[in-house]
């Protein structure tokens, strides 16, 4: 396990050594643009990203500290009148986006997580590192030209996840199989961007699948689907930029299985909508994000997503 | 520059080299020979809710009901495997007190022949073989059963189901006592067999116990596929209903094959159940 985190954490110092060279030959390099990625794990549990998106709204090269609360309740039980336990997700994220060389970047997220309930059996509360997230985006096409009305970035990429974070088989009883620091398995994901721009508007709109795989423990968390669309608006002041933004995004999961067969109820789906402001002076920027479910589905309805929040301080490369 | 690019280069491909040295251990095969533990954990309901004793419901008969107790006798289990072989648990072992005031809610089984089995099947109370072995060979259990009121006197044997409490009807005035002992007795065996299919596989293995989760519904007994009224058993002093003998209790035996499920199953635990 050791070796994962080094080798990641590698990975990442490395990266950014790379770019203060480069950042000094491309001055131009860094410029505002709006993008929004979402990643999250198994309804939030083992989350990089609880959905709550990846990247910074305005920098595209950064590198920060993002924190993360989902608030879930659960049903302790299997009957009618079982009663509802509240779960509270807490992550405190170091994520970066860092260019790599031309057209490619890199993005990583590494989690701390620190997560509690209280089911009847008494208060439980895990924490602990999460499973680190590694991505690579490709700019698949990118307008070229300052003149255009409309100016188009598509991005595709792969990522992998590390089971950096712990997975425990005996925190998976009735209650939300997603109480987890980590899924404990290698996962791999394809994911990829669009983004339009006029003017001062802009429109994101997202999809990444995530495929995983069984950990040690013959658990499997399902794969799953995650897409959103994002509309914002970038108010430039003199010293100050601030993007306002609204949207909509979703996470479809296949069923997760162990000892390769399917888990019942573990299924779902989850739409939110979501809001967020973010405002950049000088090198500094300073996002604060929100969502809330408009519709859902999750695990036979034996839990339920209440909302997100997120709050984030970026260093822009 | 270029040299750092090399490098991260390499650093990427060694992530990814960690990646594909995933362990693809087989867990599925079943060493001949060996065993383990399974453990049955009833959770008691009625009619969709957790049973709370004390609490009251009304049933599809539209009499309110307050349980007082719940006790029960699951025997003779047998666990079948997908191709139909059937392993038989040790008859003289085979019997357990359910209770939800004593709460005794597990039945605890030992070296069960490792294996996966997908169905599971028991006795609601005792069977007449047994029963008919005689007092001495089930002292012990006989005795576990009186502690828990699931015993008339050994020439009218063992009270399958203990089911008591009160109830109150538009048929009657007030709050009346009810008790519903369900029994075989010399006209009729009113012993019966159940056989619930598992939502997914119960893995027994070396130090690997599947737990069983089972919904015990109560209403059943007297809401269930046949309705039974407290009100029209009342006693002719019109004081409490008694149901112990009878047609009822083969009404009953009827109503009771539906009144377990298998709700979930854990694998790969090897501890008792905690929700």
């Amino acid at each position: 396990m050791k070796k994962y985190i080094i080798g990641v954490l590698l990975l990442v110092t490395q990266c950014f050594y790379a770019e203060t060279v480069r950042d000094t030959l491309y001055p131009n390099f860094r410029q505002y643009a709006y993008e929004f990625e979402d990643f999250c794990d198994a309804c939030g549990c083992s989350a990089s990203g609880g959905s709550m998106g990846f990247s910074s709204m305005l920098d595209q090269n950064f590198v920060g500290l993002r924190y993360m609360y989902q608030s879930y309740s659960s049903r302790e039980g299997i009957f009618n009148n079982s009663p509802w336990i509240d779960e509270n997700f807490n992550t405190m994220q170091v994520w970066a986006r860092i260019p790599m060389f031309r057209n490619f970047q890199v993005t990583a997220l590494v989690p701390y997580h620190f997560n509690n309930r209280a089911p009847s059996t008494g208060k439980q509360t895990i924490d602990g590192i999460g499973d680190i997230t590694v991505l690579g985006m490709y700019t698949v096409y990118q307008t070229k030209t300052d003149t255009v009305n409309y100016k188009h970035t598509l991005q595709a990429g792969v990522g992998v996840k590390a089971p950096t974070g712990e997975y425990n088989g005996s925190n998976n009883g009735s209650v939300n199989p997603s109480f987890q620091l980590g899924t404990g398995s290698w996962d791999y994901m394809l994911a990829a961007e669009y983004i339009l721009k006029k003017g001062n508007y802009g429109f994101n709109t997202m999809l990444n699948y995530t495929f995983k795989t069984e950990n040690n423990q013959n658990y499997q968390f399902g794969n799953q689907f995650n897409y959103g669309g994002t509309l914002f608006y970038m108010i430039k002041g003199q010293k100050m930029i601030t993007v306002p933004q609204v949207g909509v995004a979703g996470e479809v999961y296949a069923s997760n299985r162990q000892y390769g067969e399917d888990v019942p109820d573990t299924k779902g789906d989850i739409f939110f909508a979501k809001a967020g402001v973010e405002a950049g002076m000088g090198k500094f920027s300073l996002g604060v994000n929100a969502m809330v479910p408009m519709n859902q589905n999750l695990t036979g309805g034996k839990v339920e997503a209440n909302y997100r929040l997120a709050v984030n301080i970026n260093y822009s490369l | 520059m270029k040299f750092q690019l090399k490098n991260t280069i390499a650093i990427l491909a060694l992530t990814f080299f960690f990646v594909s040295c995933s362990s693809d251990d087989d867990s599925s095969s079943v060493a001949e020979g060996t065993s383990g533990d399974v453990e049955l954990y009833f959770d008691n309901g009625v009619n969709g809710d957790a049973l709370i004793l004390g609490s009251t419901y009304t049933n599809s008969n539209g009499e309110s009901l307050t349980i007082n107790r719940l006790n029960y006798i699951i025997s003779n289990i047998v666990l079948i495997k997908a191709d139909g072989t059937e392993y038989t648990y040790p008859k003289e072992e085979s019997y357990f007190v359910i209770s939800a005031e004593g709460n005794l809610l597990t039945a605890h089984l030992e070296n069960v022949p490792a294996g996966d089995y997908t169905q599971l099947k028991f006795g609601i109370g005792v069977d007449e073989q047994r029963y008919l072995q005689g007092e001495t060979a089930q002292q012990s259990f006989w005795d576990l059963a009186t502690e828990y009121n699931l015993t008339w006197t050994w020439s009218t044997g063992y009270r399958f189901i203990n089911f008591e409490g009160t109830y109150t009807s538009p048929e009657v005035d007030g709050e009346k006592a009810f008790q519903v002992h369900q029994g075989s007795n010399t006209a009729t065996d009113n012993y019966r067999e159940v056989t619930l299919s598992l939502p997914t596989t119960a893995r027994v293995r070396e130090g690997e116990m599947p737990n069983i989760h089972l919904k015990t519904d109560a209403n059943v007994i007297l809401d269930g596929v046949n309705k039974i009224k407290l009100a029209d058993n009342i006693n002719e002093a019109q004081t409490a209903t008694a149901i112990m003998g009878g047609e009822n209790l083969i009404t009953i035996a009827e109503n009771t094959l539906n009144m377990f499920v298998v709700d979930h199953v854990h694998n790969g635990g090897n501890s008792s159940h905690e929700d």
